[in-house]
């Protein structure tokens, strides 16, 4: 009897310990964050603090109180090598955490970084790059030439990781402490593109050596605005100022939390509950919801497309009239209006606005049923026919072609709906062309460059076989890319990229229905203006919370 | 006894081995490439058929099937369970990272139902049809009915959106702060309580009641022994053997992961590191997280087993 009773008291305790520390405090984030700003506090701005008190005991000015932005992200990660990132939200904490060469900024034009400057040689096969002489690893060890060379060599390694970085990239040395000079294979104008994202940025040499390929994947050691302080994968990543960083400007909050969450239900969920500033990958079904919330405020990022990629080896695309029929058959308004909630552009081409190189390359999609029905009775099938798409397991994406669905119907168009699993997808779009007649495709644009994506889907050197798009006889559209990826001269560029934008447009066998790449929502009251940046890896680095 | 054990745990080995022989077919012969997930799946379509194959053969996925999993028993015998194809974790390490959360929710939720549920039900069933009965049964009907997603999400609505009292989700390590841990513990614990609260208050109470009507209850009651007595030492302990059962089997299954639970409120356990290895076809985390949960189910089960004869030396003798 009495060890019943033991059990219970202990019960009991247990309880009770569970609700006091429930009830303990008004909220988590409050009871949490005092402390944990205490600690980032005396860290971040030591130095400040020990002459103060030095002097007299200063009222404690709510300014030097410490700042803090907490991100939401979906997709998880377990790598935080830079060379072997894979998603934007990965790409968004090496943003913070790693510094690059060269950055590309909002509007895509390419900036110093590291590189201080740089020179292209008269035959385009070599740039000198001038390396700023004031930045550190957050390690202490200076960021120089060779940091650059040990980095290059890992990045370029065709068996490590993504494999090869910048493929035309053959050469790297040290030409002195501060100068690098690298060496390609043929004059390549995106070379300096690949070399701003995250896939290439500079690691700390003695920090990789010692720790090795998989310890440097969990405590990453770069030169950037922030130094991770925890990182529990899953859950959550927590970053905290670089005093030392070399650049002002850049990394104003003293502390990014980024939490991961299931969905955007849940992350809904925290940002209500006052947990979350700043959000991404969020579905517009969810837009009034954040518009409630106080002091909220949501915003799409136009960068990228939406769009179904016709299958042109297998009835019934192997037909333009076919293809054009179905472009001509759908509601654009309705997808725009009622799947998108508005926050998306009925889209006039492959180059998005969002892009450096964006010109209309067509007019804007629009619904014509009398055309579509008289491109259907040119294929001769004037019933229509029926077709099947493959889409991954994602409600939103099926809940586009529910929409589309209805609209094809009118003129005998039946789309039927196959979800798969990402890898069948995939492989879907790659290589099995008796998969599906279409599938879905999202173009997230981590790479600022267009012309990486112009020919994914279409020209003989396609890597998405899907399409089949190619005329052995004809190489105009494969010459455009190759072009324009050698060409150096922006408006040049611009007009090549424009001519293979409008090709692939006339060909209908990519048909965007919407431009869009992210939807994202944030505290104003705390964050100010936001906007979510061209070249992925969320654009948090200027963000200076008011609180 | 020791005989029993040695016999038992012996026979856990082919079950183990049938169970991953058949899940890592199962991930074989599932569509598709496991290398199209391991880069973002909007971007997989750019990489080259080269850059492809060189993937493949550092992971080892060009390899037959029978030589891949000969590999991995191979080396998982010599207690190396390999590293995660996506980044560069040793599995062994984020098994011990996650079933060290699931170990804690479990012993939480279950020590959070079973505090509530057994004295419920004693309750309800020396007091059949009282209102106590009454408010128990109906407590534990809604606890069985109400899905376990759908309950979370209510007490997040109430108790982080409106009340803003706990977190709607996260998780810090007890070893790092205790009441940071408790805090964001206690909706996980209460939503997977209430489930588990519901089930055993329910076995107890008929339970209970099944053994009250009992001859040797009433022996003991005419012996003169106290009704204390009669409630504790006759009855309950053998109404206790069902309830024991639920207890085990879900206690082995709250071990293996309560994967919608810590989906929802981002808990880093062995559920969601189960289902996000299968998500991304991640082999040799799906083996280890497949020979854990075997494990526990197998073990666990034998620990009830031999409670049952603790409760009941009947058991024992036979």
């Amino acid at each position: 009897m009495k060890s019943a009773k033991h059990f219970y008291l202990i019960g009991l305790f247990l309880i009770a310990t569970l609700l006091l520390v429930a009830c303990g405090g008004s909220t988590a984030t409050e009871d949490a964050a005092p402390a944990d700003e205490q600690d980032t506090s005396s860290a971040a701005v030591s130095g400040d603090s020990a002459d103060a008190s030095e002097e007299e005991p200063a009222p404690v000015e709510e300014s030097s109180e410490p700042t803090e932005i907490s991100i939401s992200y979906i997709q998880q990660f377990t790598d935080l090598n830079p060379f072997n990132i894979n998603n934007p939200a990965a790409t968004g904490v090496a943003n913070g955490l790693f510094d690059t060469l060269v950055r590309a900024d909002d509007e895509g034009t390419i900036i110093p970084w590291l590189a201080e400057s740089w020179e292209i040689s008269d035959d385009q096969l070599t740039i000198t790059f001038h390396l700023r002489e004031d930045a550190m690893f957050s390690d202490g060890t200076p960021v120089n030439a060779d940091a650059v060379v040990y980095s290059a060599d890992l990045y370029q390694d065709p068996d490590l990781f993504l494999g090869t970085s910048v493929l035309s990239m053959i050469g790297w040395e040290a030409l002195d402490e501060y100068t690098v000079q690298f060496t390609f294979e043929y004059p390549d104008a995106t070379a300096l593109y690949a070399l701003s994202q995250p896939n290439t940025s500079i690691v700390s040499p003695t920090a990789y050596e010692e720790m090795g390929t998989d310890a440097f994947g969990i405590n990453p050691v770069g030169s950037g605005p922030y130094i991770l302080e925890k990182w529990e994968p899953g859950v959550e990543v927590i970053m905290v100022k670089n005093a030392d960083y070399w650049q002002e400007g850049v990394g104003l909050a003293d502390r990014i939390v980024w939490r991961n969450f299931q969905d955007g239900a849940s992350a809904l969920l925290a940002a209500q509950s006052g947990e979350l500033d700043l959000l991404h990958e969020q579905e517009p079904k969810d837009v009034p919801l954040f518009e409630a919330i106080e002091g909220f405020q949501v915003g799409a990022d136009q960068s990228g497309w939406y769009a179904l990629v016709l299958n042109t080896a297998i009835p019934p695309f192997d037909k333009i009239e076919n293809r054009k029929a179905f472009a001509y058959a759908l509601n654009y308004e309705a997808l725009l209006n009622v799947g998108f909630e508005g926050y998306a552009e009925i889209p006039d081409g492959l180059i998005p606005p969002g892009s450096w190189a964006y010109q209309p390359a067509a007019e804007p999609s629009h619904q014509d049923l009398d055309l579509a029905r008289e491109m259907l009775v040119a294929a001769g099938n004037p019933d229509g026919f029926d077709f099947k798409v493959s889409v991954t397991p994602q409600p939103f994406r099926s809940q586009l072609l529910q929409i589309m669905q209805s609209s094809l119907s009118e003129v005998g168009i039946n789309l039927e709906i196959e979800v798969n699993e990402f890898a069948r997808h995939i492989e879907i779009l790659r290589d099995d062309h008796n998969g599906a007649n279409a599938a879905f495709v999202v173009q997230q644009n981590l790479h600022v460059d267009p012309a990486t994506w112009l020919f994914l889907y279409a020209g003989c050197d396609a890597r998405v076989g899907m399409t089949g798009w190619c005329d052995p006889e004809d190489s105009t559209f494969d010459d455009l890319i190759t072009q324009s990826q050698s060409t150096f001269d922006t408006d040049e560029r611009i007009a090549i990229l424009h001519e293979a934008n409008v090709m692939e447009m006339e060909a209908f066998v990519v048909v965007p229905y919407a431009f869009q790449q992210t939807l994202y929502a944030w505290n104003a009251d705390k964050l100010g203006d936001y906007h979510s940046t061209f070249v992925g890896g969320y654009n948090y680095l200027y963000l200076q919370p008011n609180e | 006894m020791t005989q029993y054990i040695i016999r038992r745990l012996l026979a856990t080995i082919p079950v183990l081995l049938i169970v991953t022989f058949i899940v890592f077919t199962l991930m074989f012969l599932a569509p598709g490439d496991p290398v199209f997930l391991l880069v973002d799946v909007e971007q997989t379509e750019g990489l080259n058929e080269e850059q492809m194959d060189i993937l493949r053969h550092e992971l080892g996925l060009d390899r037959p099937l029978i030589v891949q999993y000969g590999d991995w028993l191979f080396n998982a015998l010599r207690g190396d369970l390999g590293t995660s194809i996506r980044g560069s974790r040793q599995v062994s390490d984020m098994l011990k990272s996650a079933f060290s959360v699931s170990i804690e929710l479990t012993l939480l939720a279950m020590a959070f139902a079973l505090i509530i549920a057994i004295p419920v039900g004693i309750y309800a069933a020396l007091k059949p049809n009282s209102l106590g009965d009454v408010l128990g049964t109906s407590l534990a009907i809604g606890g069985i009915s109400a899905p376990n997603f759908w309950v979370a999400l209510l007490l997040i609505y109430f108790f982080s959106v409106k009340l803003g009292w706990l977190p709607s989700n996260g998780f810090t390590r007890i070893t790092e702060d205790v009441q940071e841990n408790l805090t964001k513990m206690v909706l996980p614990v209460v939503t997977l309580g209430i489930a588990l609260m519901a089930s055993v208050m329910r076995m107890t109470r008929s339970g209970m009641l099944e053994v009250m009507h009992q001859d040797y209850i009433r022996t003991a009651r005419a012996k003169g022994a106290i009704e204390r007595r009669v409630i504790f030492n006759h009855a309950f302990r053998n109404a206790m053997l069902p309830v024991l059962t639920i207890i085990g089997l879900q206690f082995g299954a709250l071990l293996g992961g309560a994967v919608v639970i810590e989906q929802i409120f981002s808990l880093p356990g062995m559920g969601r590191l189960g289902l996000d290895a299968i998500f991304i076809r991640d082999f040799p985390v799906v083996q280890g997280v497949v020979l854990v949960i075997t494990l526990s189910y197998l073990l666990v089960n034998l620990f009830v087993d031999l409670l049952y004869g603790v409760l009941d030396p009947r058991i024992r003798i036979s």
